[in-house]
């Protein structure tokens, strides 16, 4: 009950936040946000900065470029867009900290089902995936070819697309031999 | 190619949440009416391979390389409606366990590459395989990349006219269609080509492997 009520507290500050169009009312948002992470609140931001880093850089630089060159520069425009993003990726961050969303999706329980087979399929096949481009990577000598890095890619993912079919099968198996459809009938 | 949080307005995303919405009930409801036991495993075991599938790099010419989204891949292999759940369930899930998206940005994203690319990707190759199997796959990889690109490029390019100040200051994307469509969608024909090419490999990889070469096979084979 506690993770679907943050949960959804979390949905409705994402959305106040883009409902709010002024400076201090955003900074206040990201005090009050640090403020509940508390003593997270360095290992937050510290996973904000870099998220966010690049994309805003990149933004901000061509704004200024572009409005400047037409007259329209506001560095207000700036303070906001940049705060606005720093403050919902903290939030989303804080989220993620805080929330158990195995939990909050327990009115369904379809949904959570679905979430934490893929979530537990997902950490498999990441592994499996960096391991076999490690393993491609440490037997090249030189860089690869275009073709054999399209090759590679290629039988990765007819791998991952038949391996996902194989244990579709047997997670169907699975659930059934637990009761799963039985209960749910 | 998904767009980060804090650009979309709630005129564009709140109502984008409704119709994704629609049709992701929709779709699991069709699911459900043909899978029955094995729809949460198939959703499940898709979803994975979707987030694994935007994890491959695509080789470009010049050393570089970008992320594929597999969106022809899945929806071919699996059909449009296993495809845009999975799409959107691995938004869900980079958005909520990993850290990247976000929920204001989520519907768009899940709409413009789960749902229109995968549409894109199952049209253009039923319609065009008949005349030639391999150029059908490649366009369908290369289109429904583009198409998906140009819907979040408008989505981005609208935002200065969907909500600014009244002396015109923008409040979410500062550009307009003009720059925002080109931006976006240049690259991504390029891209596009990698995409192509992946998904004529993978069919081809994957229905070697599967003893079947036909669209939706994939699902029916098991």
């Amino acid at each position: 009950m506690r993770d679907q009520l943050l949960l959804i507290l979390y949905f409705m500050g994402a959305i106040a936040v883009t409902l709010i169009h002024e400076i201090p009312l955003l900074l206040a948002g990201i005090g009050i946000a640090y403020l509940l992470a508390w003593r997270d609140g360095l290992a937050v931001a510290g996973r904000v900065i870099p998220a966010i880093a690049l994309f805003n850089l990149v933004l901000t630089v061509s704004y200024a470029g572009i409005a400047s060159a037409r007259g329209t520069f506001s560095l207000e425009y700036i303070g906001l867009m940049n705060l606005r993003v720093f403050l919902l990726t903290s939030l989303s961050v804080l989220a993620i900290r805080r929330i158990n969303l195995f939990r909050a999706v327990a009115f369904s329980r379809t949904l959570q089902f679905v979430l934490i087979l893929a979530y537990g399929q997902i950490l498999l096949f990441r592994r499996l995936y960096t391991d076999s481009r490690m393993a491609f990577m440490s037997r090249s000598i030189r860089t690869p070819a275009l073709r054999n890095l399209y090759r590679h890619a290629a039988a990765n993912a007819s791998f991952f697309a038949d391996r996902a079919l194989h244990r579709a099968g047997e997670l169907t198996d699975a659930l059934r031999s637990r009761g799963y459809f039985h209960d749910s009938a | 190619m998904h767009i980060p949080d804090g650009f979309i307005a709630p005129k564009l995303y709140l109502p984008a949440y409704l119709i994704a919405a629609g049709l992701w009930f929709t779709g699991l409801r069709r699911l459900r009416r043909r899978l029955t036991e094995e729809t949460i495993p198939l959703l499940s075991v898709t979803t994975a391979l979707a987030f694994i599938l935007m994890m491959l790099l695509i080789p470009l010419p010049g050393g570089t390389s970008a992320h594929a989204t597999g969106m022809a891949v899945l929806a071919i292999l699996f059909g449009v409606w296993i495809s845009f759940l999975a799409i959107s369930m691995v938004l869900l899930l980079q958005a909520l366990l990993f850290g990247a998206g976000g929920v204001t940005t989520l519907p768009v994203n899940a709409l413009a590459i789960g749902f229109v690319g995968s549409v894109v990707a199952v049209s253009v190759f039923r319609t065009l395989r008949r005349f030639h199997e391999t150029a059908a796959l490649f366009l369908a990889g290369w289109l429904a990349l583009n198409v998906a690109a140009a819907l979040i490029g408008i989505a981005l390019g609208i935002q200065p006219v969907l909500a600014r100040r009244e002396d015109g200051t923008p409040l979410f994307f500062p550009f307009g269609i003009g720059i925002a469509l080109p931006a976006v969608v240049v690259p991504h024909l390029v891209i596009g080509v990698g995409e192509g090419i992946l998904t004529v490999l993978v069919y081809r990889l994957f229905s070697k492997r599967r003893g079947t070469g036909r669209e939706g096979d994939a699902e029916g084979k098991r």
